[in-house]
């Protein structure tokens, strides 16, 4: 039948009735075509990245150990801008793998002076997994400036160190030692934070370290009368290792020594394992007298940048049955803020911090030694006599990753700290290079105290993450350094390709 | 003579019995025929019935022939049904008639007569008429040019006596020719070398230098089916009649040239078809190029000239100047050229005014085009108009171009990639496009993409101006295309992100659909097409097949006029054929699909997002505009959808509409284009550092794009009056959704931003100048993946040294293995022997890109290459920290260019030849091609005829 024959209407009609079916058609293809590609899952094809795992060719590893106490100018005060060793301080070193050799660093700026050292691990052999090197060396001073002992891990080198701690008010010298062990020059910029925020140094940036050289320089040149400075290294060229050594003179009396670290990276979760509190009474007592405020226990914090920063600290105690405490503040960004300890018990406590923004952190606590004994000392109302004291700075430890090596220099009542800030409870075996292996069980967001023997190493394995330092602590002696990681070095390298 | 003549035959054997003058003796001669000839002859009863092989010719019949006709003394004998004679040896007469030749009763008689009163005459020619209608003359009388080519004294005419004055003429037709028996036998009859045209000519012009005379005898008719190229065929086309007549031309020309000359000539044929062939091109008749050069092989390795030359020599008693006065002169040539191209143009003209309904064509001032442009445009170069100042624009996808326009066009064709560690092989074809592109702007190459990122909105505003004016009815519509086209978010997503490829295609993608359209019609136009479909797939190969599929769509919806569009894709194919091999040789071709220019990994679009016209996958840029400005209570992807909805509305309404055969189509080149964005995510074709590198959707959403767009121009056609209103919301919104991305340049989320130009550090590039082929090692940190590495040589890889045969390479040469191993060592501390890598690879510098600040794979890469004593750091410069290692380097071996090897060579001959020819046909000058045969014409009414039906 035609449409002809239905009239005009009725083809109009069927017209737009076939549109209609067309278009319900149309959308309904879309649709489907739409639902298709947002639900069904494409293969994918073709070729995808291509890429070859390189292993480096192994080479020596090294680490730098700080050396010897030093002083500027010698003891009669000549001589200001030299640097003048004092005594020699001892180093322990282990390796997983092979010895590692000791060697003398060049001391560039006095010949007359002991040097510092370097540990040096030649490659093993091919294609056997690298050895850890590990070491750390510590030194007791009594010299009329200088007393009290300290500890230092020996460091790798790097073209960024935070260091924290030291102060450059009066009676208080902070020097800051370059070394630089690499083959090449080293340009290194320093920049110094302080209460008031960043210090505009003059000669600050450019300073040449040579190859195998040391540059010693004293802090209080660029930011003289700083009570809480943190300096932050960047070289260019050859690595450097970079501390600090601050020595404490109050009035006439010799107040301590500490050879400070670096501390890790500014970070969000910062952790400083293993801040020894020791005679807190009679730090508490002393701390009334002119000069010795800067006993009690602060923890150093410094938010590179602007704009304020909320701060969560957490201290983990380590006997496992006193909960953590809990505290809250806000800090300016780009000021380096002191922020006192709490009162704790004698032992030593694990601080975390945790902030938005990321922070670099520091503790500083203090022994003290009073005349007589030391708990009629204290409760007398008589003025306290400091007999002896020490200071040392905690910095935050860097993570380890299964495997670590600690050589534990020797030292008063060595004591190895874990810490484990996962979820789960971390089983850590300690293989001492004398004696027994151990199994220990860091509890979940615990820390745990260890005693170890000083001159022996101890390599940590078997856990996934923990985070370990070393603490010393005597009458009159106090010192702790951090455990770093093996060295990246000579791990396979992914390469992807670029074709073009 | 017969050949397959059955049709005709009857009729002439009839009309050969009805002479007034009968022939004494008629000689029948079948040519092989496989038809009812033979019977048709032997019922007619010749004198003889002589059966000769295919394929003999017509002059080759009559000789044979001629040899049976007995030696009377009667007047004259006749042939019939095929060469006819009569003969006597003084006053013997041959008249010569095809199959087709029916003679009027009084023919021969006419011919008698005037051969009768005048002794000198020896060949007598009869006037011929179509056989269909006798009132038309086919042909009466031959002459030449100066040049020597034949040209007819008369065709196609309506006879009104007008030329029964013709009298002496220097040539005439074969067919119902009268030629005295002494002559032909003394000259040889006709030339072997001629089987077909201009024989006749050439034996009148033969016996006119043996001081002999040719007549035209008005009187004398005698019908014709066809020139002698016909001759026991159906039909001849038009581009055999053409090799043949151009054959003859050449092999007469060598005949009569003087010997000193032969020489000359023959050398002449090849370049001569060359130059000819070129003018076949710009006047649109590519039909004839196969002739010319047909014709010159053929003739130029023919034998025969040289037999011919003495057969002429032997019995020429005049000069040639005895001829002279009947060439025709150069000025008539002309004129008649003229009438003939005349009469082209008036059938054109008159053709679109019976086929084509009055449409009023949408006028690109009257209608708001120009305005619409000029708009566009000022937001152009509001958005990118910071380039312009600049020497470059670089990032994404976008590196600079060569220094110079020479090195461009070496980049194009067969040779040594000089990208990463390179690789003898194919360049993309879209190094051509950027030679193109760069030579416009030749004084500094790159300049010609800042150009182009500023003016890429008018552009395609105006393309798709165009475009849409030839499918919709309302005039003001084109308007509303433009303003889609130019704002549409494939064309900002692709600026954005440097693929230039996807630009170009985006632009080129409606005239590409215009031309395409015209194709059918216009040789200019196919040929147009097809350059622009090279250039499209190209610039985006992703496109290909889906504009395969709708070239198949378009040869099967004009299969009559196939022999037009069927090109469309050869540009194309040439220039993809050497990519196409090598990479379906090394098992590849997927990466085929791959993108040119700088690779990009991109993170990809979901479906959803690819259907609104998302090809990045970052909603047009507007959830980071939302952030960035804090408006609270609008989620991006609503305001996205809410945005792009009129479009979508509109393009559906289409279908429920009037104007369905637009809206069809459209919707479905919508869903090609949607298809393709959504398998392009799925094709990996390479990574850069850990990311895979997909195709990129940009160019098939261009594509859904116009389908969209062409729905909802269809949709806004049927509406009637409230078209404005709509039409102006849908642009509205449009520029709206385009906001971010427009602005993307300006406030920074754009991967390109104008730069000087330098790919690698000054001091590198600085020393490239006095050694191109120093080494740069480019070691990316990605960190916790690792680290990547690449090799740039020289100033770096410029934009047209890209290569997809590179970079969709599957697996790592040697040296890309011995670049990871040094890359592998120097990212850390390593024992490895450095200064014999370096030397080796012909590495002088090592720079790393600045990587995140808690990046620990980058911190520890720059320390070691700090504490690197092979090395002495540079600094830090804009693109990374730079080391150089100053020791001696080997030098790195010259690599082969595009021209530097035969593949190469004969490769870009190739593409001069196919590019060269489609320009040709493709200039808009020259065309509506001269057709020497109205009556072909006239199967043709006109190339117009079949007007603008719509898509």
């Amino acid at each position: 039948m035609s449409d002809s024959t239905r009239g005009p209407g009725a083809r109009r009609f069927v017209v737009a009735g076939a549109r209609g079916v067309l278009g319900l058609f149309g959308v309904g293809i879309a649709a489907a075509s739409l639902a298709a590609a947002t639900f069904l899952p494409l293969p994918t094809l073709g070729t995808g990245p291509s890429s070859t795992i390189v292993k480096p060719v192994p080479s020596a590893q090294q680490r730098i150990c700080a050396g010897p106490i030093l002083r500027l100018g010698n003891e009669s005060g000549q001589d200001a801008t030299t640097a003048i060793s004092v005594g020699r301080a001892r180093v322990t070193s282990a390796a997983t793998i092979g010895v590692p050799r000791l060697e003398n660093m060049d001391a560039t700026q006095n010949e007359a002076n002991v040097p510092s050292q370097r540990l040096i691990l030649d490659p093993s052999a091919e294609g056997t997994a690298p050895g850890i090197l590990a070491g750390s060396q510590s030194q007791i001073v009594g010299d009329n400036e200088y007393v009290g002992f300290a500890a230092s891990e020996c460091a790798k080198a790097s073209s960024d160190t935070w260091l924290v701690g030291g102060s450059t008010i009066t009676g208080r010298t902070t020097l800051l030692a370059l070394n630089n062990p690499s083959n090449v020059s080293s340009t290194v910029s320093v920049e110094i934070f302080g209460e008031n925020g960043a210090i505009d140094a003059s000669g600050a940036e450019g300073i040449t370290v040579a190859p195998g050289g040391q540059q010693i320089l004293s802090l209080a040149g660029f930011a003289p009368r700083v009570v809480s400075p943190v300096v932050h290294v960047v070289s260019t060229g050859g690595q450097v290792t970079a501390n600090l050594q601050e020595s404490i003179v109050r009035t006439l009396a010799p107040g301590g020594v500490d050879v400070i670290g670096a501390t890790t990276r500014a970070s969000t979760f910062s952790v400083i394992p293993g801040v020894v509190v020791a005679n807190h009474d009679s730090v508490e007592a002393a701390g009334g007298l002119d000069g010795y405020q800067d006993t009690a226990g602060v923890l150093r914090i410094l938010v590179p940048g602007t704009g304020t920063t909320e701060v969560t600290v957490v201290a983990i105690p380590e006997d496992g049955a006193t909960e953590p405490s809990t505290s809250t503040l806000s800090v300016e960004g780009g000021i380096v803020t002191d922020i006192p300890l709490g009162d704790f018990a004698d032992g030593a406590v694990t601080l975390t911090v945790t902030s938005d923004k990321p922070a670099v952190v520091a503790a500083r606590t203090s022994t003290v030694t009073l005349a007589g004994d030391p708990a009629t000392a204290v409760d007398s109302q008589a003025e306290p006599v400091v007999t002896a004291t020490d200071l040392a700075w905690f910095v935050a430890a860097p993570e380890l990753a299964s495997t670590a090596l600690v050589s534990v220099a020797e030292g008063p009542n060595p004591t190895l700290h874990l810490v484990n800030t996962s979820t789960t409870d971390a089983v850590v075996t300690i293989a001492a290079s004398q004696g027994a292996d151990t199994t220990v069980t860091v509890p979940a967001g615990g820390a745990i105290a260890i005693p170890v023997v000083g001159a022996l190493s101890y390599a940590l394995g078997d856990f996934e993450t923990i985070r370990a330092s070393v603490s010393y602590a005597g009458d009159g002696q106090l010192a702790g350094f951090v455990v770093s990681p093996p060295d990246r070095t000579s791990q396979p390298v992914t390469v992807f390709h670029h074709f073009g | 003579m017969a050949r397959n003549g059955g049709k005709h035959l009857g009729r002439t054997l009839a009309a050969i019995a009805a002479q007034t003058t009968r022939p004494e003796v008629t000689i029948a001669v079948d040519v092989s025929s496989t038809d009812d000839t033979e019977a048709l002859l032997s019922a007619a009863r010749p004198t003889h019935l002589l059966s000769v092989r295919e394929g003999t010719s017509f002059g080759s019949a009559v000789a044979h022939a001629a040899q049976f006709a007995p030696e009377t003394t009667a007047t004259d004998s006749a042939a019939s049904g095929g060469p006819v004679l009569g003969a006597a040896r003084s006053n013997d007469w041959l008249w010569l008639l095809g199959h087709d030749n029916a003679p009027a009763p009084d023919a021969l008689a006419q011919l008698l007569a005037a051969v009768e009163v005048a002794p000198s005459v020896v060949v007598a020619g009869p006037k011929l008429m179509a056989l269909d209608d006798p009132k038309w003359i086919v042909d009466f009388g031959h002459t030449v040019t100066r040049f020597g080519a034949s040209v007819p004294l008369v065709t196609g005419e309506l006879d009104q006596a007008q030329h029964d004055t013709q009298d002496d003429v220097l040539g005439v037709a074969a067919a119902g020719m009268l030629v005295r028996r002494v002559v032909w036998e003394e000259l040889g009859g006709f030339d072997p070398g001629l089987p077909s045209v201009d024989a006749s000519l050439d034996f009148a012009v033969r016996a006119r230098l043996a001081g002999h005379r040719v007549v035209l005898v008005p009187g004398a008719r005698v019908a014709s089916a066809g020139g002698p190229e016909v001759f026991g065929r159906a039909s001849s086309s038009a581009a055999r009649t053409f090799r043949l007549t151009r054959a003859a031309q050449l092999h007469r020309r060598l005949v009569y040239s003087p010997a000193w000359a032969v020489v000359l000539h023959w050398l002449s044929f090849v370049p001569l078809a060359v130059a000819r062939s070129i003018g076949d091109l710009i006047g649109k008749r590519p039909g004839a190029i196969g002739g010319e050069f047909g014709a010159a092989f053929a003739t130029a390795f023919q034998g025969g000239v040289g037999a011919a030359r003495r057969q002429l020599r032997r019995h020429r008693r005049l000069g040639w100047g005895a001829i002279a006065a009947l060439r025709m002169p150069t000025s008539e040539v002309r004129e008649l050229r003229a009438q003939a191209r005349e009469s082209e143009l008036a059938e054109h003209d008159a053709a679109p005014a019976t086929g084509e309904p009055a449409v009023a064509r949408a006028g690109f001032v009257a209608h708001a085009g120009l305005w619409v442009i000029v708009l566009v445009g000022i937001v152009g170069i509001l958005a990118f108009g910071a380039a312009i100042g600049s020497n470059a624009v670089t990032g994404g996808g976008l590196r600079p171009l060569s220094a110079t326009a020479a090195q461009l066009w070496a980049n194009i064709g067969i040779g040594w990639r000089g990208v990463g560690t390179g690789m003898f092989g194919a360049a993309d074809p879209f190094a051509l496009v950027l030679a193109v592109l760069g030579s416009l702007t030749f004084w500094n190459p790159t300049w010609s993409i800042v150009l182009l990122y500023v003016i890429a909105l008018p552009l395609a505003a105006l393309g798709a101006w165009f475009a849409a004016r030839r499918v919709v009815a309302n005039p003001w519509l084109p308007a509303l295309a433009a303003i889609l086209w130019a704002f549409s978010p494939p064309l900002l997503s692709s600026l954005a992100s440097g693929h230039l490829g996807a630009v170009i295609a985006h632009l080129l993608l409606p005239w590409l659909f215009l031309t395409a359209l015209g194709a059918a019609r216009s040789w200019a136009s196919g040929a147009a097409a097809a350059l622009l479909f090279a250039a499209v797939a190209a610039g985006a190969p992703s496109l290909v097949p889906a504009l395969l599929v709708l070239f198949v769509v378009l040869l099967v919806s004009r299969p009559a006029r196939m022999h037009r569009t069927i090109g469309i894709p050869v540009p194309a194919l040439v220039l993809f054929a050497p990519l196409i091999v090598q990479q379906v040789l090394v098992g590849n071709p997927l990466g085929l699909l791959a993108d040119p220019g700088v690779p990009v990994a991109g993170r990809g679009a979901t479906g959803w997002q690819l259907a609104l016209a998302d090809a990045s996958g970052s909603l047009e840029g507007w959830p980071a505009v939302l952030s960035g400005i804090h408006v609270p209570g609008i989620s991006a992807p609503l305001l996205v959808v809410v945005l792009f909805s009129p479009i979508a509305i509109l393009a559906f309404l289409a279908l429920f509409l009037p104007g369905t055969r637009r809206a069809v189509p459209a919707i479905l080149v919508a869903l090609l284009g949607y298809a393709t964005a959504v398998l392009a995510q799925t094709v990996q074709v390479g990574s850069v550092g850990a990311d895979a590198v997909t195709v990129w959707s940009g160019p098939g959403l261009s594509l859904f794009w116009l389908g969209m767009a062409a729905a909802a121009l269809s949709a806004l056609d049927a509406v009637g009056r409230v078209a404005s209103p709509i039409s102006v919301l849908a642009a509205l919104a449009t520029i709206a959704l385009a906001i971010p991305l427009l602005g993307a340049m300006i406030i920074g989320t754009s991967a390109v931003e104008p730069s000087t130009g330098r790919i690698l550090p000054a001091l590198v590039t600085a020393e490239a100048v006095g050694a191109p082929t120093v080494g740069t090692l480019v070691i990316t940190t990605l960190g916790d993946d690792g680290i990547s590495v690449a090799l740039e040589r020289g100033s770096g890889a410029t934009l047209d040294d890209q290569s997809t045969i590179v970079s969709t390479k599957r697996d790592a040469n040697a040296e890309d293995g011995r670049l990871a191993t040094i890359a592998g060592n120097l990212a850390t501390r390593s024992g490895f022997d450095f200064e014999k890598a370096f030397r080796s690879l012909g590495v002088s510098f090592v720079l790393v890109p600045p990587g995140p600040d808690s990046d620990a794979t980058h911190r520890t890469t720059v320390e070691a290459l700090d504490g690197n004593e092979t090395l002495t750091p540079v600094g830090s410069t804009s693109s990374g920290k730079l080391w150089r290692f100053e020791g001696a380097v080997d030098s790195v071996a010259p690599h082969p260019g595009n021209a530097d090897t035969a593949i190469g060579r004969s490769y870009l001959l190739a593409l001069a030849i196919v590019f060269g020819a489609a320009l040709l046909l493709a200039v808009p000058i020259g065309g509506r091609g001269r057709r020497r045969n109205p009556p072909a014409a006239a199967e043709e009414p006109a190339d117009t005829f079949e007007g603008d039906d719509h898509v």
